[in-house]
């Protein structure tokens, strides 16, 4: 390993639904500023990358729709010219090709808090039901295919229903003709399958978790939104203190034997208080910098467990604990985006150590 | 019953289990405060009568106004399930 500790951190991106990358470098800076983060971004525009104290390399990486091979030979070639000890992923469509490529990257001397093949299949939208045979209630979810589906749909589910891409996006439907509106575009966008979700009327709470791998939690960050953008995402949220909600997350993980970090989309219903998990996203949310004001820095214990380190469970935090989201314009000079457009990557001045 | 529920002295009343948040006025932060401390709600009427220039029958019908509220929004669901 070298002397100083190299994270790399993906999700550089930033738009009114913005990448978790700056808000997990962020958290690792405040456990350790020694730090030297390498930046792995998609676009030669992400916000992230010209961010002053943010990151110290960045790299441009092939999109994960280009395969594992082409994904693998561009970190090997980053790993030769700035080692990397860990890398945390935060992009849903990286997960997949990343929990593959882990042995190969283990043997780089890259160490990642990847979730199992297994444990990634049951928390896509279209498996996710299945927890409830292991006593996490999940609404009912049909899988659609094909639009001549949606005509016997009022036999199978109870209306209204959110009609969900594969990957993204989501939207609510009264009736089948409702869904099938919802259904041709999200079938254009995402492709099938089309998920559709009996909705639970209640409010919406979203954790932040990292999982131990072995069913346990090493730490989970509850959260309510206080306010949204025209997309749903939260622009603001206050930490919560809910026993029921707690146990919700423990059973939820000891059925996922999840390992490393996720975040769990819970509605708790107005009729009976019940918890239903409507989703899991498998990587830190955007949000995940309210762990550090909370005092739970979960990606710091996330990198902790990567690099193979034991890390004590940490109590649920206390609640009351506010952000608010704010976007400002920063000034970038043209030398670095030319910097990314012609060699795809940027390398800042390092802070001595 | 009522400890997850955190009320300043200006009204401001955050519930730390749904992290919602309510503004209360002069006459429903005391009334909330008493239970918070362990009031029974029974005898908040009494209490406001004695504490408030108000008659009997105005501090009964205020009280139940406020504890009809509280279960609006969900601030009584254990007292609900009991």
């Amino acid at each position: 390993m070298n002397q100083r500790l190299t994270v790399a951190v993906t999700g550089l991106n930033a738009t009114d639904n913005p990448g978790p990358g700056v808000p997990v470098v962020r958290a690792i800076r405040a456990a350790d500023p020694n730090v030297r983060v390498v930046g792995l971004g998609y676009e030669a525009l992400d916000p992230g990358a010209y961010m002053t104290g943010i990151v110290d390399h960045v790299y441009l990486m092939p999109y994960p729709s280009q395969g594992t091979a082409v994904t693998l030979d561009r970190l090997r070639a980053i790993h030769a010219q700035t080692p990397i000890d860990v890398l945390i992923p935060t992009l849903d469509a990286e997960l997949t090709g990343l929990v593959k490529l882990e042995p190969a990257l283990r043997a780089l001397g890259i160490r990642t808090c990847l979730p199992s093949a297994e444990s990634l299949r049951l928390r896509a939208k279209d498996q996710l039901d299945q927890l409830n045979a292991h006593g996490v209630r999940v609404p009912k979810g049909v899988r659609l295919t094909e639009a001549s589906a949606i005509a016997s749909l009022d036999q199978q589910v109870r209306f209204p229903v959110m009609v969900k891409g594969q990957f993204y996006d989501a939207a609510m439907a009264c009736s089948p003709m409702e869904v099938y509106g919802h259904f041709e575009r999200l079938r254009a966008r995402w492709g099938v399958p089309v998920i559709v979700q009996e909705f639970v009327h209640g409010v919406e709470f979203d954790i932040t978790v990292v999982g131990d791998g072995q069913g346990g939690v090493v730490g989970a960050v509850p959260m309510r939104k206080m306010q949204l953008t025209d997309k749903g995402k939260a622009w603001g949220g206050v930490t919560v203190a809910d026993p029921a909600l707690t146990e919700f997350v423990r059973a939820t993980m000891a059925a996922l034997q999840w390992r490393g970090p996720c975040e769990l989309e819970v509605m708790r219903a107005n009729d009976d208080g019940a918890c239903h998990l409507i989703e899991i996203n498998p990587r830190f949310p955007a949000w995940v910098y309210l762990c550090v004001g909370a005092g739970r820095n979960l990606p710091w214990a996330a990198v902790q467990l990567a690099l193979g380190r034991s890390v004590a469970p940490l109590a649920p935090p206390d609640p009351g604990v506010m952000f608010l989201r704010h976007s400002y314009d920063q000034i970038c000079t043209l030398a670095d985006y030319q910097a990314l457009t012609t060699v795809g990557e940027l390398h800042r001045k390092e802070a001595a150590a | 019953m009522y400890q997850h529920l955190a009320l300043s002295d200006s009204g401001f009343l955050f519930d730390t289990r749904s992290g919602s948040t309510f503004t209360l006025n002069r006459t429903a932060t005391w009334l909330l405060k008493a239970l918070i401390g362990g009031a029974a709600e029974a005898d908040l009427a009494p209490a406001l009568t004695a504490q408030f220039e108000v008659d009997e029958v105005t501090a009964s019908r205020d009280v139940e106004q406020f504890l009809f509220r509280m279960r609006d929004l969900h601030l009584r669901a254990e007292v609900e399930a009991r």
